[in-house]
């Protein structure tokens, strides 16, 4: 049987599509086509978004952090707050819809892997450091998806002769990255580590999740490097950040086909 | 010769470098099976792939020399690179001179010029009030021809990168530590059994006991293992540890790793109880051997005992004690036939593993975390923002304002404060 967390989403799939398809037409034909409908369409798909999480924290009596469907389903709508509080006004239109639609394909994904909201939640996970843990990470990870889709544009439009809105998708990219990686550090790896601690014993077990969110950070770490210290921009520097996000979803989604102690989600 | 190695450490290409290697080690030590047997990897991998895995250490990388060797290579690099930067970080950081040449200003990433309809020391009091309170810290001196001021906001942040690298060398440091001085071991211990601590002489942990706790839904909602500490026999703590509650001790931890059961060793048996005519006494009660419960609303005790075939003990309130052997296919009665026992299920013996650990090294390792995460944010969301004002008086009370300024990060956001201290002094004009 349908739940209503997926009804909900269901409902708020296509308004984000539609969102996403105005947002592609006006970047395709500018001028006031698509206005400013797409803004309202996408504003209506977040309240749905929302929506959906709220009931699912009140289905499963805890904020929704404990499985991938959960993880995702975060994910997701932290990117469509994230976009909302800091992106929305200096985003050129092909990565606002780019934005779009990783964020569908988040949800999508989340689907994929729908679960009970009523099953149980692993005696492991009843920390408050779950919350401070899987929240931040997450949150690091939105910005890194807000980076990616600054840099596919960046790519599919690296011949334009505007080198002005090249250095602009570039500047989308590094704030992005540079927003993201604290909050990421913090979240996944010291939070994480110090949890870790509390409840395996250990502060690094070299765990498939542990050790791919490892490569995560000294990714993002080389872009930092290499955008700071030698001055990459451009092709390059987006190609890192497409790396980084795409080593980001298989970390993600790692665990349940390497296990580990993060085998639940 | 030493320059050549120095160049080498310091090198941002070089470090660069390094944590791209690990970071393919590390991905191809969380996608290969770790600790596996030549075998293994040849039966999974083939011939030539398995071959390659297990020889060149990738079934055991995180633990092979080269990897370790490339982490301590990591954080020398990232401590040369540190030091290399601190003195101009410092410098910076710390440098408060006045700027006196216009053409200075000029060259900076902003920079503006206005001319106000007050003179260099009423203007100069307002600049350093607008910079004030956009919490920078302004200092004003008297200049032959005006007054020229110097304004900068968290100098601290030019640290952010320093702390951020110093974090590897706590982190390394504490490795070492645990490496060095700590221990970490497993017990697998029967409830009721016990294990001495390593490096404790005659302490002892006793497991007592050990439930899984259910939730309302009939889900496992915790597993709680009970401890009773020993010194010389002595008891000296009791704790109930779960995950994510361990016990702490003299320097040691005790984790609740798992539990398992034994199906071929019961620790006991659950039966009802009931009269001659079958009528249910006590639906279902759980009988650990060795422990004489009182059955509720009967005034007599009750106790399994283990043997070759296991029995029940009934100890009557005059003192008298009747055995009544169970049986696993039919119920058991008492000689006068007045009360029956049905096993309904053994309940077999349960083992728990306990992770005992010792790192001496944890406050390096949480001093290097707090590092990390205060480094990573101070040196990404933090900027050095600094302002140099040059205010020349002019006739009939006027008064001509140069100033620049620069931020060690985030240009954009220091483009617009910058704008807005300008509009906000423009209004003297």
């Amino acid at each position: 049987m349908t739940s209503s967390v997926e009804i909900i989403l269901y409902i708020a799939l296509p308004v984000y599509f539609l969102a996403m398809v105005l947002l592609g037409f006006g970047a395709v034909v500018p001028g006031k086509a698509a206005g400013k409908a797409w803004l309202y369409l996408f504003i209506a798909g977040f309240v749905l978004h929302t929506a959906a999480l709220v009931a699912r924290t009140i289905l499963a009596s805890d904020v929704p952090f404990t499985d991938l469907f959960e993880y995702c389903l975060f994910m997701s709508w932290a990117v469509g707050l994230v976009y909302i509080i800091f992106f929305r006004k200096n985003l050129p239109r092909p990565v606002s819809a780019m934005v779009i639609l990783v964020l569908l394909l988040l949800i999508g994904f989340a689907l994929f892997y729908y679960s009970d909201p009523t099953s149980a939640k692993m005696p492991a996970l009843k920390s408050s450091w779950l919350y401070v843990h899987v929240s931040l990470a997450a949150l690091g990870e939105t910005f890194f998806a807000i980076a990616f889709a600054a840099s596919l544009i960046l790519i599919i439009k690296r011949n334009s002769a505007d080198r002005e809105y090249l250095d602009k998708l570039d500047n989308v990219v590094y704030r992005a990255v540079s927003m993201g990686f604290p909050i990421f550090t913090a979240g996944a790896m010291v939070a994480g580590a110090v949890w870790a601690k509390r409840a395996w014993g250990s502060y690094w077990s070299w765990d498939p999740k542990e050790t791919m969110s490892l490569v995560v950070w000294l990714i993002y770490a080389i872009y930092l490097h290499m955008r700071l210290v030698r001055g990459m921009k451009g092709v390059p520097a987006a190609t890192i950040a497409i790396i980084g996000f795409i080593m980001t979803l298989l970390t993600i989604s790692g665990s349940m086909l390497l296990g580990g102690l993060h085998s639940y989600g | 010769m030493l320059r050549a190695i120095t160049g080498f450490l310091t090198s941002t290409k070089a470090g660069i470098a390094v944590m791209a290697v690990l970071a393919v080690l590390s991905l191809l030590g969380a996608l290969i099976p770790q600790g596996g047997t030549h075998e293994a990897y040849v039966r999974v991998f083939g011939s030539l792939r398995g071959d390659l895995i297990y020889y060149a250490g990738l079934g055991d990388v995180y633990r092979s020399l080269y990897f370790s060797a490339l982490l301590v290579l990591l954080c020398v690099m990232v401590f040369s690179c540190a030091l290399k930067r601190l003195p101009g970080q410092i410098r910076q950081a710390s440098a408060s001179e006045f700027v006196g040449e216009e053409a200075r200003l000029e060259k900076m990433p902003c920079h503006a010029t206005l001319e106000l309809d007050v003179d260099a020391e009423e203007a100069g009091l307002h600049a350093a009030e607008i910079c004030r309170k956009r919490l920078y810290r302004a200092r004003r001196e008297k200049s032959s021809s005006g007054f020229l001021i110097f304004a900068s906001r968290t100098a601290f942040a030019r640290y952010g990168s320093f702390l951020l690298h110093m974090s590897f060398i706590f982190l390394l440091a504490g490795g070492i530590a645990f490496t060095r001085f700590g221990y970490r071991s497993y017990e697998d211990v029967r409830v009721g059994g016990n294990f001495a601590v390593p490096g404790l002489d005659e302490t002892l942990v006793v497991v007592d006991d050990f439930e899984v706790v259910y939730d309302d839904n009939n889900h496992v909602s915790d597993y709680v293992c009970s401890l009773l500490l020993t010194e010389g026999g002595r008891p000296v703590l009791v704790k109930d540890i779960s995950p994510n509650h361990p016990l702490q001790y003299d320097g040691r931890e005790v984790f609740l790793v798992s539990y398992e059961q034994d199906f071929d060793t019961l620790q006991g048996f659950v039966v009802s109880v009931h009269d001659r005519d079958g009528e249910k006494l006590v639906p279902v009660l759980y009988l650990p051997f060795g422990s004489p419960l009182e059955v509720p609303g009967v005034n007599f005790f009750i106790e399994a005992v283990d043997a070759v075939v296991p029995y029940v003990r009934i100890t009557y309130p005059a003192g008298e004690a009747e055995d009544v052997r169970l049986d696993a296919e039919a119920a058991a009665f008492t000689r006068d036939g007045n009360l029956g026992f049905s096993v309904i299920h053994g309940v077999p013996s349960v083992y728990v593993t306990l992770e005992v650990v010792r790192e001496p090294g944890e406050w390096l390792v949480v001093t290097g975390l707090a590092l990390l995460t205060v480094g990573s944010f101070v040196c990404l969301y933090l900027s050095h923002r600094r302002i140099w004002f040059i205010l020349k008086n002019l006739p009939d009370g006027k008064c001509r304002v140069v100033f620049g300024g620069s931020a060690s990060r985030n240009a954009e956001a220091f483009r617009g404060e910058f704008e807005h201290i300008r509009r906000t002094l423009d209004e003297l004009s």
